[in-house]
């Protein structure tokens, strides 16, 4: 077997999938003999970047180096056919808890979502006139709930009582229901099973064939055993475990009906739980897995079939069952179900999992590789599953559990707003975890289990029911003792650190969950006597090297906890905070953000929307993409040609690795009013500034094409430019000249190409140029004689060589030669542009104030200061009142600060150097303490009349720039069918006058103009109508009357004519009436 | 080190007019100083018109003669790369034009043009070409002439360069692996040529330059970085330098910038207690006031304070803010006194590039007489140059 290592650079540059073979040992029938083969490959398992099977893992800065890889790059994606993909997380409601809510008809209603392997069922149980009935998919209608308790097996009233709760409130609650049932006359589990088969028959009369009878219950009882509440194992129809769950959800509705505090919320983060990109694969291929089984079994049924069939016709050509021993049912097995399934799903994001009838489209996405920060902020980016047209504000809320789980800011605007977020910067999402020896040291630390237990020892006394995982293990008598022995086994790492226990006194009920896709972060615990365990010495040893994370964890100084045991405990923001009771500290405020607001800053001193602008402008702005940009082929790249780190430092930076790749520059900026071309954000430039490179950006853009083959065994093939011949020779030198000239003329387009008929590096492009002067065989039909490699010989070739349209010049940056998956020739160029600042290009601060340049003023009209100091870039003031980025007024003075004391200064969120500070810094260094200084105006000389707000500010350049949007045109091309100009720039599109623009017109009366606009401008067309008929005809000739005497010329819109064409085409006969004026 | 000048040029010989009139001390105080005011300054604006203060009875007009009389410059620092001096008697706007001057209209050589015969380095050609344009160049400057301006349309690529009017720099580098060195050294240890720096920029004379050109061609500063290289990169490239000025690119602008500041002038309005003199001398970062021990001399109770370094003042208005110094000090500025600073970017000397900019200024002037001169009919030849200067004014204004 041929061992060959792919690399994510070598799958992104080759076009192929990073993906790795999925090896299975076979065990199977062959004849009469059982084969078992070892490591058959199955199909190949797309491999996540950086995951433990990645083959980047565990490799050093150096050796990713090597491997054309970029150390800082986050991992977490796929490289599938080229393109880098993201399986975003999703958002779900948790599986397998009890919900009670009030349904669409605001019944009071306790709904659970079962997911087990096999299926997954919604089970609810609604409140109707005071009776509880059982509501599920299956059954045609709801069912009385003691109904569904009767038939599995609570027979009596008091034992349903007992199950739901004897106490008052319970006992009258359940009092109707059971009147219900007894109204119905079904006393026993019997009785109980054949009401249910019965409502489950949805057509004709139940039969009372006793045959029919008891196939009726044993579907019912099947159906309760297996469907209704699925997650709740029954064992040999012993519904005990189900009949106290659906107990205790009455006991939840009835409690929830007396006090309206324990209906819950469903967006209560606690209820969520996110789907990461292994458990959707693990979906996935398990579907796939099966299909490939049943693919495997069908494939030997047809092959039998068609063995027997053929063994039946000629009975004696071979001995019995000879042929069948020879079947090899792994030969005949299609080897890529599972690869081209995964493939696909990632390619397209389309996830379609037949068993829970999954249809979910737009799961992954391509990952952005604008900007380092964009690519970053697409790792932690979750999506949820609500329909983002519904215009429910609950979903998209900002709800106080997500507090430190995930970002308050990095949130989209429009229509997604709030459905799409983002994790914190500390959020850690479970992975599944067995349950099983969790649930067998719960039993040791003194849990009953429930089989042991009666109804009434189920919901009185002090005790509370333990829940593992949604499902009831049994009852502890004194809950806080073991909630406080679980989590002091957690501290001391004896079970999984991602072990949530959540103590709920009004539910009597101690939740323990181990399951994945809960959200948890680490908090630093804190002694009982109000002392933070991790201490400054811990800090050094970090500090040093000689402890690590998980020696805070495994020494039990730090723990991870979820949304729902952050309920049980009082955390602390910061360490003068703790106060009796505390539990917990934050480790760094900070964390509350995500990794794009942690760029931000001074957020604290921002108004909220500007950090949530902020947030999606970062991803936009023009940077250092990673290290290894330059040798990447994307489709599209904007590279700033200077990036700097900014003035104003965060700790976010330095742990994201923004420092290293940064995106902005710090420009010195001055706050004032200037010519008039700053209005609305504009902002204005300094020429000299942008002279010396501020802003300076590359746009990198992939041309590629494929070299086909053909099935008559002819290809695509790239050839030398022509070759002029050179003049004949003791032609006059002159005459020479002018013939060469004339030759390069003619030849201009191939100027860039290479010998090789490809464009050489460094050659200039201009638009219309070729960069690959590319051939494709006349004829690629399959034609019959002759060799085939005479065939190719005598093939005929028609250029088609690959033309380089751009806006502007632009360089060939590399050419790359490689053959894809399917050996197909590969020929990507990657073209360059390089650009400086222009009128219209977008500007921004890390503070959501974005803005266009509005002038490029030469320096010598710029302000100066006394030091001389002259800003690259000046803003208007009245940008400040209405956004109220204070920040941004603080990372002035900081970053002033700092640039006079050369050192960076920080700004952390909920932290950073404090004002007063960077203020007094500025007084030591000669500056006003207000941030204030006083300028000349550099075109009058004269001192201005205020003084200024100036300092250094980190720009962001956005990608969005005037040379890529810029269009206008005076004629072009027009639309085949309507012939009217076609739409859009990359088609050189006419402008549209639209309706309302129309209407515009109309009001002016401005007929002519109109008519100029909507006719002669766009699609006139002269047709010839008969005054007789109306109808269209020849020029001079009416064929329907059969006469030329009334045809007149008019001009109409062609689109107006085609409509007539098209009426006619369904039988229906405009006609025109002319009328001579 | 700075010469404190200040004291050379006192007391101001601009506050008296052509008659020898002065204003009354208000009138005077608005007339030549700016008042650095807590929230903003004011009495930014001078006054130009030569009636302004007719009624009380002081002739603001200038003539040659009374320019002259009141000019006064003195230098107070002058190294190969700054030069620091005060000019008093005139006016912002004169001062403010010699700043422009300099920035935008003195000229020098840079790189303009970039033959590109190989370059595998990771810098690409247009970053390569603009990191080299803005390398500072001393070069001969009146040796050279200017290449002639583009005519419409034409392109500018295709500007006849001659021996006259460049100046050609190769740069050929090539790095290679330092046989012996430890794996772990630094890049530059490690390999040859690993930075390319600007003294790798060599000279190659046109035509008959180098008989010409005796002082040559090499970059101000040698270890300007360019690029960096790995072992088998490759940079082979050709420059061609012009004469420009920095109006067209800031890589001509010869200064790095040239500004001036109004004379700062710091003045006690009350005595001060001695504890609010320590408080205004330790509050000053600039180390303005000097504590004085009044009581030895008689004058009251500790210590009193008084203005030694006026000059020194960088307006960061630290002596009026604080809320116990309030009134305390008065702050305003010399509207006719500057202290102008012209920061050479090396490529000649500071004062070369000031006379420069008054060259140019004086013939600006002389567009404006010829002008004028052609208008009024007056000085018949000059009509030819007039024509030409309309058409460099044109250019001005794109």
């Amino acid at each position: 077997m041929v061992r060959s290592t792919v690399t994510p650079q070598q799958c992104r540059l080759r076009d192929m999938t990073y993906a790795a073979p999925i090896l299975a040992d076979v065990q199977y029938v062959r004849g009469r003999e059982v084969v078992l083969r070892r490591d058959w490959a199955i199909g190949r398992m797309p491999i996540m970047l950086r995951s433990d099977h990645c083959y980047l893992a565990g490799k050093t800065d150096a050796e990713l180096a090597a491997l054309g890889e970029c150390p800082l790059d986050p991992g977490g994606y796929f490289v599938v056919r080229g393109t880098e993909k993201v399986i975003l997380i999703q958002e779900q409601l948790s599986k397998n808890r009890i919900i009670v809510e009030f349904d669409a008809k605001g019944c009071l209603s306790a709904s659970v979502q079962s997911s087990t392997h096999e299926r997954k069922s919604r089970t609810t149980i609604v409140v109707k006139a005071g009776r509880m009935y059982l509501r599920h998919n299956t059954l045609s209608e709801d069912v009385p709930v003691i109904v569904a308790l009767r038939a599995m097996g609570v027979e009596t009233d008091q034992e349903v009582v007992q199950l739901v709760g004897s106490e008052g409130t319970f006992m009258d609650g359940v009092e109707p229901s059971l009147q219900e049932c007894a109204s119905l006359n079904i006393y026993t589990s019997s009785q109980a099973l054949d009401f249910l088969g019965v409502g489950m028959v949805a057509d004709g009369v139940p039969s009372m064939n006793p045959a029919a009878v008891s196939k009726r219950k044993e579907h019912a009882r099947d159906l309760l055993a297996g469907v209704v509440l699925a997650h709740v194992p029954v064992r040999r129809y012993n519904f005990r475990d189900k009949c106290i769950y659906m107990a205790q959800m009455m006991r939840r509705i009835l409690a929830a009906a007396e006090d309206p505090t324990m209906i819950d919320d469903k967006d209560y983060y606690g209820n969520k739980r996110l789907e990461l990109a292994g458990q959707l694969l693990s979906l996935l291929f398990e579907d796939l897995f099966k299909k490939l089984c049943s693919d495997i079994k069908r494939q030997a049924e047809l092959h039998f079939a068609k063995q027997k069939k053929s063994d039946f016709a000629a009975p004696g050509r071979r001995g019995g069952g000879s042929s069948i021993s020879g079947y090899d049912a792994l030969l005949h097995v299609r080897g890529d179900t599972i690869t081209q399934g995964l493939e696909f799903a990632i390619s397209t994001g389309n996830w379609h999992v037949k068993r829970f009838k999954m249809e979910r489209a737009g799961v992954t996405e391509v990952l952005s590789r604008l900007s380092f920060i964009a690519a970053l902020g697409m790792m932690t980016r979750i999506t949820s599953q609500f329909e983002k047209t519904r215009k429910v504000s609950g979903p998209r809320a900002l709800q106080p559990s997500q507090w430190g789980m995930l970002c308050p800011s990095d949130t989209p605007e429009g229509e997604s707003c709030g459905l799409v977020k983002n994790l914190a910067l500390m959020t850690h999402v479970t992975t599944d975890d067995d349950s099983a020896p969790l649930a067998r040291l719960l039993y040791d630390l003194g849990t009953e289990d429930t089989s042991q237990l009666s109804g009434a020892e189920l919901n009185e006394g002090d005790g509370a029911l333990v829940f593992l995982n949604g499902l009831i293990l049994g009852v502890h008598a004194n809950p806080p003792a073991l909630a406080a022995a679980l989590r002091a086994l957690r501290r001391r790492a004896l079970i999984g650190e991602f072990v949530s226990v959540w103590l709920h006194p009004p539910h009597r009920a101690i939740y323990i969950a181990c399951d994945g896709g809960r959200v948890c972060r680490p908090l630093i615990i804190v002694s009982p006597s109000g002392v933070p365990l991790v201490t400054d010495e811990h800090m050094t040893g970090i500090a040093r090297g000689t402890l690590v994370w998980r020696d805070l964890m495994h020494n039990g100084l730090i723990e991870y906890l979820d949304v729902n045991e952050e309920n049980n405990t009082l955390i602390a923001t910061t360490e003068p905070e703790i106060m009796a009771g505390t539990t917990h500290l934050e480790i760094a405020p900070l964390t509350i953000l995500g990794v794009c607001a942690g760029l931000i800053p001074y957020p604290h001193h921002n108004q909220s929307p500007r950090n949530t602008y902020q947030c999606a402008m970062g991803k936009q702005a023009i940077g250092a993409i990673a290290y290894n940009q330059h040798c990447r082929a994307d489709t599209l790249l904007y590279l700033l040609s200077y990036p700097q780190r900014p003035m104003v430092q965060t700790r976010t930076l330095d742990l994201v690795g923004f420092n290293r790749l940064p995106g902005g520059q710090n420009a010195s900026l001055c706050v004032m009013s200037y010519s008039g071309y700053d209005i609305e954000d504009a902002v204005v430039l300094n020429r000299a500034s942008v002279d010396r490179g501020f802003g300076r950006c590359v746009v990198l853009r992939k041309h590629a094409s494929t070299m086909r083959r053909y099935p008559n065994n002819t290809t695509d093939r790239i050839m030398p430019p022509p070759v002029e011949p050179p003049p004949p020779p003791g032609t006059d030198p002159d005459a020479a000249a002018v013939l060469v000239a004339a030759a390069a003329r003619r030849n201009a387009r191939y100027s860039a190409l290479d010998q090789d008929g490809l464009v050489s590096p460094g050659a200039r492009l201009k638009n219309g140029y070729f960069y690959a002067n590319k051939e494709v065989p006349a004829d690629t039909s399959v034609t019959q004689g002759g060799s085939a490699a005479a065939r190719a010989a005598a093939a005929t070739y028609r250029a088609q060589p690959l033309i380089f349209k751009g806006p502007a010049d632009a360089v060939a940056e590399k050419v790359l030669l490689t053959s894809s998956e399917t050996e197909h020739f590969v020929v990507k160029v990657m073209v360059r542009e390089t650009r400086r600042p222009e009128l219209g290009d977008k500007f921004s601060s890390r503070h959501g104030q974005k803005g266009v340049c509005g002038l490029i003023a030469p320096q010598e009209d710029l302000p100066f200061n006394d030091a001389g100091v002259c800003p690259d870039l000046i803003m208007n003031p009245h940008g400040f009142p209405s956004r109220m980025t204070v920040g941004k007024m603080i990372e002035f003075i900081a970053g002033k600060a700092g640039v006079h004391e050369g050192k960076f200064r920080m700004g952390t969120a909920f932290d950073g150097d404090r004002i007063e500070d960077c203020a007094e810094a500025l007084v030591a260094a000669g500056y006003s303490y207000s941030g204030k200084d006083m300028f000349y105006s550099g075109s009058t000389g004269e001192p201005l009349r205020a003084y200024v707000f100036a300092g250094p500010i980190f720009y962001q350049k956005l990608k969005h720039m005037v040379k890529d949007k810029m269009h206008a045109r005076a004629r072009g091309p027009r639309a085949l069918l309507t012939r009217q100009p076609t739409e859009g720039r990359s088609r050189d599109g006419g402008l549209r006058l639209g309706e309302m623009e129309r209407d515009c017109l109309i009001g002016y009366g401005a007929s002519m103009l109109l008519m100029e606009r909507l006719m002669h401008s766009s699609d006139v067309f002269t047709v010839y109508a008969c005054g007789t008929c109306g109808l269209l005809g020849y020029k001079g000739w009416c064929q329907y009357c059969r006469t030329g005497a009334a045809v007149s010329a008019l001009q109409i819109p062609y689109a107006c004519k085609l409509l007539f064409q098209e009426l006619q085409g369904m039988n229906v006969v405009p006609r025109l009436k002319l009328d001579d004026p | 080190m700075e010469v404190d000048t200040t004291a050379a040029l006192e007391p101001s010989p601009a506050a008296a007019d052509a008659s020898g009139a002065t204003l009354p001390p208000h009138l005077e105080r608005i007339r030549s100083r700016v008042e650095v005011g807590l929230s903003r300054p004011s009495n930014t604006a001078g006054t130009y018109g030569a009636n302004s203060y007719t009624p009380s009875g002081y002739d603001n007009s200038l003539s040659p003669a009374l320019f002259a009389a009141r000019l006064c410059m003195a230098v107070s620092v002058l190294t190969d790369e700054e030069l620091v001096f005060d000019m008093a008697g005139l006016d912002a706007p004169l001062v403010n034009a010699l700043r422009r001057i300099l920035l935008a209209e003195v000229p020098s050589v840079a790189i303009e043009r970039v033959l590109i015969r190989n370059n595998t380095s990771i810098v690409h050609d247009e970053m390569l070409a603009h990191r080299l344009g803005l390398v500072p160049l001393r070069v001969d400057i009146a040796a050279l002439e200017d290449v002639p301006p583009p005519a419409d349309g034409e392109d500018p690529t295709t500007l006849p360069y001659t021996s006259a009017n460049h100046v050609v720099l190769r740069l050929k580098v090539r790095c290679s692996d330092v046989p012996g060195a430890p794996p772990d050294a630094p890049p530059t240890v490690r390999y040859k040529n690993a930075h390319v720096l600007s003294k790798s920029l060599q000279w190659t004379p046109v035509g008959d330059q180098a008989a010409w050109l005796t002082d040559g061609v090499e970059p101000v500063h040698d270890d300007i970085l360019l690029a960096k290289l790995r072992p088998g990169q490759e940079i082979d490239i050709e420059a061609h330098a012009i004469r420009g000025v920095g109006r067209v690119h800031a890589k001509w602008s010869p200064v790095a910038t040239a500004f001036y500041r109004m004379l700062p002038e710091v003045t006690l309005r009350r005595p001060l207690a001695s504890a609010e003199a320590s408080t205004l001398v330790a509050a000053c970062p600039a180390n303005v006031f000097d504590l004085e021990d009044v009581a030895g001399r008689g004058g009251g109770d500790g210590f009193g304070v008084s203005v030694a370094r006026p000059r020194a003042c960088t307006m960061c208005r630290e002596c009026i803010r604080l809320p116990e110094l309030a009134g305390a000090v008065d702050l305003t500025r010399r509207r006719e006194h500057f202290v102008f600073s012209v920061e050479s970017s090396g490529v000649r000397p500071p004062v070369d590039l000031f006379r420069d900019a008054l060259d140019v200024l004086v013939a600006k002037c002389q567009v404006v007489l010829d002008a004028l001169d052609e208008v009024t009919g007056e000085g018949g030849g000059a009509g030819e140059e007039a024509a030409e200067v309309e058409e460099t004014g044109g250019d001005e204004d794109f």
